[in-house]
């Protein structure tokens, strides 16, 4: 903290009466908030609540309409990125926001490259620091290697890294462990622990609630714009805080039909893979019967995606066998999956799922124009229709039908594809990290929808790295650790801890 | 296993190519007196016609005909056909340059080789002094349109008149305009050529740029019609624009209405003054240019006439009247009509070249 | 905040427009004004401008180019782009115009010609959907193959006399003939662009033109085959191309190498203008005949005003910097 004049200390960041509008939508109402040097401030509320926007106008993107900004007593003044970064303000977004044909250590140092003679790129002492940056937080990076080539664990962690070398004061991360499993989590939250240490505020912006709790010494829940609370998490607890973001009490979240399950519930076996191999996977057996919900999770890297891919017709150089329905099952392309039954719902849902510019009933009715065709051509009036029975169902909120699909909230574009995977009329369903980056009603909507589409007979199969969220509605988690099957439980039995620990490798079952 | 394969394949290949080129550049069968080699700069008809014109008068005079190609009219490629012509023997060089700027280049390769260069168009008076350039063949531009104007000042009707030229930048679109003002009588910035200006009962009030195609012809004459709706009189710079300004204008259903004048004579510019839709054009066979060229060259080297000389081309202003004597594009196809092009006396070089 | 499903929320005017209208951003609309204020003020300033017959000429100016615009912009769409066009234009009206030299019947002639360009588009969108690289480099190497094709297929001697098809779009059928007395050309063009505005809109191809076009990936994951969606599109260019270049060749009663250059830039151009985007998976049919009626505009009042046709390409250029900065602004 630093010391005005009259010695009384002030905080790092103080937000005054912050308002901001955009067309259409009052972003912020007059939002007060601080934070001290050394405090990790957490900041939740649904999406669309606001939570960007300030962070926006923290880190200098937008300039607030009114109110003002100080850092360390000092008014922000101009509100530019480069101008916040010049005072010390940091912020790693939940994409990580790097140059991807440039190499590790070309980012960290993005514009303070050391030169020689002030001239000629020092390339060798770039990297010395960029190493010696990595290793004093304990990442295990190559400083050379180009950042295309990395994954997006270790994307994140560059522009972690890339945030700390300007030694910031303030650093924001924002949904951070969106993207990092359980292993390299809890990295991140011993990094957070020694920034504290140092003496730099930290802006913690996620969903993850049990998260909040473990690391943030404060908390600011946001609601349609509005401050609702800003206090110290001490004495608060999860439940009271999501009533705070909803303005409601939050019904039981998951509620997994009490159908008895256990490893196999009776039902014909939807989907089967035999020792199946590939360069990562190594003889994985697994069966989901009808009406069941089965998780693989695992760390990044484990086989959870490789599988996803198999299973879709994306990846031919497999050994072993895949039974879809008893009959074999080898696809070339999705469009084949597809017409075998079978859907799959990617993790990155706007790279991969949607198409941006297209509406709601054009991304939906996209996996099958002939059910919207009529004599070769496509029917707009079966289009809405189709579309609308599944916005109905799933409870997708847009404006209206015609919107494209890229002005909708993460959790709505989730259900979005969920959509698809209904008008695809699949009967087994690969899921993807179904609920990251959505918050926490939007969840609950998914973990319901996922149960119900199960209960109608539907075989899921869900891969995740949030072992919390999973055990809230699936059925059975399956563990993977290097390609192997290293457990199976049934969620309703384990625990986090138990299902982590075979995932990361302490102990474990050894590969049989 | 596949590799193997692979290296078959390549040795193969190149056996193919070797065995191809080494045929063409296996002697042939009769003696011949030396290769004439010929640039041709870029696929347009003009360019062709004189190929072939060469072409039939270097099969005539026993001479082997090579040549060599520039279709995209790039500099560079000029000078590389130029320096693979001298590496390959040829006894002497004609054809055309893609540009004044590239020709330096060319010339000088040539003329340090000690390789005879005759070239149509592109004179200028600094080469004269060099000892393998034989000379130039060109139209006097200006002397060109002169001619063609004159007739329109005795025979054209009086009224509004439009130009439309070909390419502006290389001097001959400018020289005709010129030409063609002066000879009409006009007064003023002729050498700028344009509207409006006052000649006599003749008044120049438009003028478009067809680019020497026959498509940008149609939307020029398409274009001065819709603003000069009582137009009376249209010069069109080459053939293949005026055919096409008169396709618009017979869609615009004006084409009685204005007299047309053109330039070139070509095979499709023929038939429109014989039919009477061109009233009159200046002509000039560049297949005529062509084989006047290799005659040149022949008698050059064989010690006959001396180089370093600038001819002018034979032109004739064509009308209905005379249609049938001038000097057709086409009349290499007619072995007969060669004979008598061969036979014609040598042109005779202008005195004074300026 | 979050109530029904289908909360139809009034626009800023308060009143409540047809879905189908709502998404149409009024902004993208400004060529027409840029169109309106330029006929204005020449109208003022020239006589002979604001007649039938001038306009008619416009009209005829850019028929052609009107026809391939509405190809381009499907492939625009679709996030890839030909840029063979302009000698694949004179490959058809040469295969055409060959044939109607040996007087083969007409109709054998026409479907010759349209053939070959469609022939053309295929092997394009053959290339195009196998390899990895852009349309651009593809195109481009397509667009120098056929300039040597129909070099040498020619010799340099254009075809001069297209007979029939003269006498269909050589604007010398009587007038009043087919309707409203305007130029026979406007009926390709008419067809054209009523087919790529029900192409776009109702068939399932068109559909997934705009889905590979706005993100390929989630296209393919949704089930669809790019690789055959790709050569149905690129095929399909080439028909449009072939028609096109027959309709321009009847008109100049020309075929050669010559006939259509550039065409390929200025199509890309009128459907920026027009709001399709460069990138994909935006843009329609009558928008982008707003481009092409702009280009056509600009280029006549020119004439009028007397300037040089350089002013007609520092002018044109400028349109198109105008067109992209608004399309980005959409974003």
């Amino acid at each position: 903290m630093t010391e005005n004049r009259t010695g009384t200390v002030r905080p790092l960041l103080e937000a005054e009466r912050i308002d901001k509008s955009f067309p259409g939508v009052h972003a912020l109402r007059e939002v007060s908030m601080n934070l001290a040097s050394g405090e990790v401030h957490a900041l939740v509320g649904q999406n669309g609540a606001g939570k960007s926007t300030l962070v926006k106008c923290i880190s200098g993107v937008h300039a607030p309409d009114s109110g003002r900004i100080l850092l360390e007593g000092e008014e922000i003044g101009t509100y530019t990125p480069k101008h916040a970064y010049d005072l010390g303000i940091a912020v790693v977004h939940q994409r990580a926001q790097l140059l991807p044909w440039l190499s590790v250590a070309e980012n960290v140092l993005l514009g303070q490259m050391p030169a020689r003679k002030g001239v000629a790129i020092d390339r060798g002492r770039a990297n010395e620091l960029t190493a010696a940056l990595l290793a004093r937080f304990k990442l295990d990076i190559d400083p050379e290697a180009p950042v295309a080539r990395l994954g997006t664990p270790e994307r994140q962690q560059v522009a972690i890294a890339k945030a700390l070398f300007r030694k910031a004061k303030l650093l924001i991360l924002d949904e951070p462990t969106a993207a990092l499993d359980a292993e390299r989590s809890e990295r991140l939250f011993a990094l957070i622990e020694d920034l504290r240490r140092e003496g730099v505020g930290v802006l913690y912006v996620s969903h993850h609630l049990e998260e909040v709790f473990r690391l943030a010494d404060s908390i600011t829940v946001l609601r349609d714009g509005l401050l609702v609370a800003t206090q110290s998490t001490e004495g608060l607890d999860q439940n009271e805080v999501v009533t705070l973001m909803a303005g409601r009490r939050l019904e039981a979240v998951g509620g997994r039909n009490d159908s008895g399950v256990s490893a196999g519930n009776g039902k014909p076996e939807a989907l089967v893979l035999e020792h199946v191999t590939t360069d990562v996977l190594h003889d994985v057996d697994l069966t989901v019967h009808e009406g069941e919900v089965v998780a693989i999770t695992g760390v990044i890297g484990a086989g959870g995606h490789d599988i996803a891919r198999i299973l879709y017709g994306l990846d031919r150089s497999y050994t072993g066998r895949v039974l879809l329905g008893g009959s074999p099952y080898e696809p070339n392309t999705p469009r084949q999956s597809i017409k075998r039954g079978l859907f799959m719902v990617p993790e990155d849902a706007t790279r991969d799922g949607l198409v941006p510019w297209l509406s709601v009933a054009g991304n939906i009715t996209l996996v099958d124009l002939r059910t919207i065709s009529r004599l070769g051509l496509l029917s707009l009036r079966r289009e809405e229709a189709v579309a609308r029975r599944f916005v109905d169902r799933l409870r997708i909120t847009a404006r209206s039908i015609a919107t494209p699909v890229r002005n909708l909230s993460g959790g709505n574009q989730q259900k979005v594809l969920l959509a698809k995977a209904l008008a695809a009329e699949a009967q087994v369903l690969v899921l993807e990290e179904p609920t990251q980056g959505v918050d926490v009603h939007a969840k609950a909507e998914i973990h319901l929808i996922v149960r119900e589409l199960a209960g109608e007979g539907r075989a899921v199969l869900v891969i995740s790295t949030d072992i919390r969220d999973l055990l809230l509605f699936v059925d059975r988690v399956v563990a993977l650790r290097g390609g192997r099957v290293a457990g199976e439980f049934v969620a309703r039995e384990t625990t986090y801890a138990e299902v982590l620990d075979l995932t990361v490798g302490a102990r474990g079952v050894q590969a049989s | 296993m596949s590799r193997m394969i692979r290296v078959v394949v390549v040795v193969a290949l190149v056996a193919a190519v070797s065995a191809i080129t080494g045929v063409s550049k296996a002697p042939s069968q009769t003696k011949s007196k030396g290769t004439i080699a010929f640039l041709l700069s870029g696929p347009d008809l003009y360019y062709q016609y004189g190929l072939k014109g060469a072409q039939a008068s270097a099969k005539k005079l026993g001479y082997d005909f090579k040549v060599y190609s520039n279709p995209n009219i790039s500099p560079s490629v000029e000078l590389a056909n130029v320096k693979n012509a001298i590496a390959q023997g040829a006894k002497a060089i004609t054809g055309y340059s893609v540009g004044l700027s590239t020709e330096d280049a060319s010339i000088n390769a040539a003329d340090n080789a000690g390789v005879p260069i005759f070239l149509i168009y592109g004179y200028n008076k600094k080469y004269l002094n060099k000892k393998n350039v034989v000379g130039f063949m060109q139209v006097d531009v200006v002397k060109y349109g002169l001619e063609l104007g004159k007739y329109v000042k005795t025979h054209g009707p009086a009224g509004k008149f439009a130009i439309i030229t070909g390419q502006l930048g290389r001097g001959d679109a400018e020289g005709y305009r010129q030409g063609f003002l002066q000879g009409l009588g006009c007064k003023g910035n002729l050498a700028k050529g344009e509207p409006p200006l006052t000649c006599g009962k003749f008044q120049y009030v438009a003028t478009e740029t067809g680019h020497w195609l026959r498509p940008d012809g149609y939307k020029a004459a398409q274009n001065i019609i819709a603003k000069v709706p009582d137009l009376k009189m249209l010069f069109g710079e080459n053939d293949d624009m005026t055919v096409g300004a008169h396709t618009a204008l017979v869609a615009a259903h004006k084409d009685k209405q204005v007299y047309v004048v053109s330039m070139n004579g070509a095979p499709y510019g023929i038939p429109g003054i014989k039919a009477g839709w061109i009233k009159a054009e200046n002509t000039d066979s560049p297949a005529f240019e062509g084989l006047m060229a290799v005659r040149l060259l022949d008698a050059f080297l064989n010690g006959k006439i001396k180089g370093q000389k600038l001819y002018l081309s034979h032109t004739v202003v064509a009308t209905k009247a005379n249609v049938n004597d001038i000097v057709p594009w086409d009349f290499f196809k007619n072995p007969a009509m060669v004979t008598k092009y061969m036979k014609m006396p040598l042109l005779k070089p202008v005195a004074n070249p300026q | 905040m979050s109530t029904g499903t289908h909360t139809e929320t009034p626009g800023p005017t308060g009143v409540r427009l047809p879905a189908r209208f709502r998404n149409v951003d009024p902004f993208s609309l400004w060529p027409i004004a840029v169109m309106v204020a330029i006929i204005v003020v020449t109208a003022l300033r020239s006589s002979h401008y604001f007649t039938v017959f001038n306009f008619e000429n416009i009209l005829s100016q850019v028929a052609p180019l009107g026809i391939v615009t509405m190809g381009q912009a499907v492939l625009l769409i679709s996030a890839g782009l030909d840029l063979s066009v302009g000698y694949n234009m004179a490959f058809a009206s040469i295969c055409t115009g060959l044939l109607i030299e040996h007087g083969q019947p007409l109709w054998l002639c026409i479907a010759a010609g349209v053939g070959g360009a469609t022939l053309v588009g295929f092997v394009n969108g053959v290339i195009v959907a196998q390899n990895r690289a852009h349309p651009f480099i593809i195109t481009l190497g397509t667009s120098i193959l056929l300039f040597g094709l129909d070099t040498q297929l020619t010799g340099g001697a254009p075809v001069d006399d297209m007979k029939g098809l003269y006498t269909a779009f050589g604007g010398n059928l009587p007038r009043g003939f087919p309707f409203f007395g305007l130029p026979s050309l406007t009926i390709p063009l008419v067809i054209v662009v009523l087919f790529a505005f029900a192409f776009l809109r109702w068939t399932p191809l068109g559909r997934r033109a705009y889905a590979i076009g706005g993100n390929e990936e989630a296209a393919y994951l949704s089930g669809i085959s790019v690789k055959r969606t790709k050569i149905y599109l690129y095929t399909l260019m080439g028909l449009v191309v072939g028609v096109a270049g027959l309709v321009l060749a009847g008109q100049i009663n020309q075929a050669s190498f010559n006939l259509a250059q550039n065409f390929e830039l200025q199509s890309i151009a009128c459907a920026v203008i027009g709001g399709t985007a460069l990138f994909g998976g935006r843009g329609g049919a009558l928008r982008s005949l707003q481009g092409v009626a702009l280009w056509g505009v600009v280029q006549n009042a020119i004439v009028f005003a007397g300037l040089s046709s350089n002013y007609q390409q520092m002018a044109l250029g400028a349109i198109i910097v105008v067109a992209v900065m608004v399309t980005r602004a959409q974003r």
